[in-house]
């Protein structure tokens, strides 16, 4: 390859006295916000306003916008944006200036209870970057979680979904849940769980860090430290899940589980496919099937090789898969480029620290005989 | 797997929910807004390099560009000359907060010769690879650490193609970086 810095091509330039035309001038730029989320909570017909504070860190002149905003796509049926605004919406900062952003939220009368969402967005102003150049900006967004009193009872119900020890690609001890949130409000969840053998003190203990929950939707909690993998027999786990300990004052009865698991991971490879996409090279597949008794975070990689036995395209999934126990969790990989017409091989190859790999193959032919050629992919959705 | 351990049969009753009315948010009895969560949420951001400057002459031989950011590097494939040239700049982006966070990356309009990359390209591939800046936003950090100062590289990679027309506007795009607090 030919890689040169150009960082000494102008200075010859410059030495030389060739014309060289100056760069445009780039500029650190820095914005820092408090408060950076919104939690609040107002009676249907009330209202009022909080104050959001913005510092221009850094040491370059800096204008800010300020909007209001739809929050993300899963909540946009229930949208506080209509009732809220911000002022000023543009404001111009020296230096080390700090300036302040009123957010007014106006409660329509007669509403239902339940959360309303929105968010304010704090933009750095473009400027005049010059020509065949990209400008980069920076944007904080700040949501607010809005929890109403209207008609009818404001609701907060947690469902465990998932919950088990999980061996993480470290090789490590972890602990993950997943929790739906089945009210019509968010709600703030946390647990500690303590581990140990069956009928034995607890000799470990994990935290589920406190997370937040929109109405309707699950979440992944995960432990905020691991532990080594001591070897036990059998895992005996009681975990005290409880709501929001930050002043929500919306205290649910917290609800605990006595669980016992197996710590053996018992993971197969399963059925591997590929397909092929109109928009790009290949899909490789395979399932994972977890019979045992807690859950695996394994690495997962791909790869294809040809009739000749060269290897012609990698690829690893974006997010390690979390293989749950007694599941079967399908992961895979789009190849970004076409293979050309022929015979090739994907082989998939799953691992984790201290236990013997897995690996399946799968021949296939990109054209040729139907039977062997890789099908196209089905419609996505 | 490998290990020949006995299967213990696990009790897996994962099923198990609360369900509550809550009481009253906040203390507020009168129509007053109340605050209800942490009161000091705090974040910050920081554009390293607020312009990726191309410059002018650009060209599939990998020509020097006039004007250009003194960091702009160029790579040409050497057993494949007659494709041309992709120009690469690179930056980062600096996160302080108090409360994990998100990063997405939108563009401000589509520009299919500019390509997003998270890692320094060392191929004319890899630069001309990545993902071409269209209009969807790009998710960049999910979930980044709580901390000061934490560095989230990227590189922009601008192809320069044999069959492409002279443009002087090639490398123009909008890139907005917002963060954001998870909840």
């Amino acid at each position: 390859m030919i890689r040169a810095g150009l960082r000494t091509a102008l200075a010859v330039a410059l030495i030389t006295g060739a014309a060289v035309t100056a760069a445009p001038v780039s500029a650190e730029v820095r914005l820092a916000v408090s408060p950076s989320f919104l939690r609040l909570a107002a009676p249907a017909g009330g209202g009022g306003a909080v104050d959001v504070t913005v510092v221009n860190t850094g040491d370059e002149l800096l204008e800010v916008g300020a909007a209001v905003a739809d929050y993300r796509v899963e909540v946009s049926d229930r949208s506080a944006r209509p009732w809220t605004s911000v002022e000023p919406s543009r404001q111009v900062m020296e230096p080390g200036a700090q300036v302040t952003f009123r957010v007014r939220i106006a409660v329509p009368r007669q509403i239902p209870s339940g959360g309303r969402y929105a968010a304010i967005t704090l933009t750095t102003s473009r400027r005049d970057a010059g020509g065949n150049s990209t400008e980069i900006l920076g944007s904080i967004e700040v949501p607010i979680w809005l929890a109403i009193r209207g008609e009818g009872p404001l609701t907060r119900i947690p469902v465990l979904e998932r919950f088990a020890p999980v061996l993480e690609p470290d090789g490590r001890l972890g602990a993950r849940a997943v929790v739906r949130n089945d009210g019509n409000s968010h709600l703030f969840i946390a647990a500690a769980l303590a581990l140990g053998e069956p009928g034995q003190d607890p000799v470990a203990r994990l935290v589920l860090p406190e997370r937040g929950i929109l109405p309707g939707a699950s979440r992944t909690i995960v432990a905020e430290t691991t532990l080594p993998f001591w070897g036990p027999d059998e895992i005996a786990v009681a975990a005290r899940f409880r709501s929001s300990s930050a002043g929500d004052r919306d205290d649910f009865a917290p609800f605990a589980a006595e669980l016992d698991f197996s710590p053996l991971p018992e993971v197969a490879l399963g059925t591997v496919g590929v397909c092929e996409r109109l928009d790009g090279g290949p899909r490789l597949t395979a399932d994972l099937v977890n019979t045992g008794g807690i859950g695996v975070v394994p690495q997962v990689a791909f790869q294809v090789r040809d009739a000749a036995g060269s290897a012609v395209a990698d690829g690893i999934p974006a997010e390690p898969p979390v293989i749950w126990p007694t599941d079967t969790t399908s992961v895979g990989v789009d190849l970004p480029a076409p293979l050309p017409t022929g015979a090739y091989t994907v082989s998939v190859d799953a691992s984790w620290p201290g236990m013997d790999p897995l690996r399946a193959e799968l021949p296939f032919t990109i054209g040729g005989d139907p039977a062997t050629a890789a099908p196209l992919c089905p419609p996505e959705g | 797997m490998s290990r020949d351990r006995p299967l213990v049969v696990s009790v897996a009753i994962v099923a198990l929910a609360s369900s509550i009315l809550a009481g009253p948010v906040g203390a507020a009895t009168d129509d007053a807004l109340t605050v209800t969560g942490q009161s000091d949420p705090t974040l910050e951001i920081a554009l390293v390099d607020d312009t990726a400057a191309f410059g002018d002459n650009l060209t599939p031989q990998g020509a020097t560009p006039n004007g250009a950011d003194a960091s702009l590097g160029v790579i040409v494939d050497p057993a494949a000359t007659s494709t041309g040239a992709c120009y690469e700049w690179g930056s980062k982006i600096v996160v302080s907060s108090n409360v994990a966070y998100d990063v997405t990356v939108t563009p401000a309009a589509a520009n299919a010769k500019l390509n997003w990359l998270t890692a320094d390209p060392s191929t004319f591939a890899a630069c001309s690879g990545g993902t071409a800046i269209g209009t969807d936003p790009i998710a960049f950090v999910n979930a980044g650490s709580v901390g000061a100062g934490n560095e989230h590289s990227f590189w922009l990679g601008l192809e320069v193609l044999w069959g492409d027309a002279p443009s002087a506007t090639r490398g123009d795009a909008s890139l907005t970086f917002a963060v954001a607090q998870d909840s």
